[in-house]
């Protein structure tokens, strides 16, 4: 009787410091989001003029989910808001300096600048569509309001 | 594997995360119960799930049970299920040891250690969907040591 107590405390410890670990992983995630959308601005770098909201769209040539699924999900996202927004495709691996800028944890990661070039939101992991118009509409109403 | 997948590999979570349970409940339950012989079957059916998915007992026991009763859907996503045989296949080799050490020699805490060390890991699987196997996989791969999947604008395998 006593084993299987002390068994059964040895479970709820390890179940325990397992929720401490998801816990403390959870938290650096969002330093990182909060850190990302903290991010100077960042100038256009076409030479045509800047869409009201540009999604800087972070990929890498092994990522699945990023050709499987991201990269619809923009298009969708482009064709709901025709001129409105630019989608720039960047290689994480490749540019390690942008990466950094925005805390890039995963691939896929999508960020939302406004035309001044500031990060209003940040995704890491796959970002679906309805998400992304969200936060698109959310620069463009602002925008608009201006 | 041919050079073109004209269908994106898909796998089915819902039948991922009931293998994941399940492997934590047996692994918890012969640690409580203090039974060797409980790893010995977990580390065989993980053993048949990653060698030979057709005949894994939990697949079996999905399809032809808890699909039917309707306890849980079916749920198809694309990924590859290549890096979650090879997790399948980890689990089942520290289950195979832990089984071994527990049966063949007196380091009883050593023995534990390996059964518990994937109820941790399954249960973070299960809770929070990291897959430690998947990732020990993924980081293989950079290092060409395992076949890794690249994709470039079909679906073309590479090293498969």
């Amino acid at each position: 009787m006593m084993n299987l107590i002390l068994r059964l405390g040895v479970v709820l410890a390890l179940g325990g410091l397992t929720a401490l670990i998801i816990a403390l992983g959870r938290a650096f995630v969002a330093g990182q989001h909060r850190r990302a959308r903290a991010a100077a601005p960042l100038a256009s770098v076409g030479t045509g003029p800047a869409s009201a909201v540009r999604i800087l769209a972070f990929s890498s040539a092994d990522c699945r989910q990023c050709h499987t699924h991201q990269t619809p999900a923009l298009r969708r996202v482009l064709a709901a808001r025709p001129g409105q927004l630019s989608v720039e495709e960047i290689d994480a691996p490749a540019t390690p300096d942008l990466a950094a800028r925005y805390h890039i944890l995963t691939v896929p990661a999508t960020v939302v600048l406004d035309a001044a070039g500031r990060a209003r939101a940040v995704n890491f992991g796959f970002a679906p569509t309805a998400r992304l118009l969200e936060q698109v509409d959310a620069v463009l109403n602002e925008t608009m309001a201006a | 594997m041919s050079a073109s997948v004209v269908s994106p590999p898909r796998i089915d979570t819902r039948l991922n995360k009931f293998s994941q349970a399940g492997v934590v409940l047996l692994s918890a339950a012969a640690f409580l119960a203090n039974q060797p012989s409980i790893v010995a079957v977990a580390a065989g059916v993980l053993a048949l799930s990653a060698l030979a998915p057709a005949i894994g007992p939990f697949r079996l026991l999905y399809r032809y049970v808890v699909v039917p009763l309707r306890l849980l859907k079916p749920r198809l996503v694309e990924d590859d299920p290549a890096p979650h045989r090879f997790a399948q296949g980890v689990g089942a080799a520290f289950l195979t040891a832990s089984a071994l050490v527990l049966f063949l020699t007196p380091a009883v805490a050593l023995g534990w250690a390996l059964d518990l060390i994937v109820f941790v890991l399954a249960g973070l699987n299960f809770t929070v969907g990291f897959c430690a196997g998947c990732f020990v996989y993924y980081q293989l791969g950079k290092l060409h040591l395992l076949p890794r999947v690249r994709y470039e604008g079909g679906f073309h395998w590479r090293g498969v």
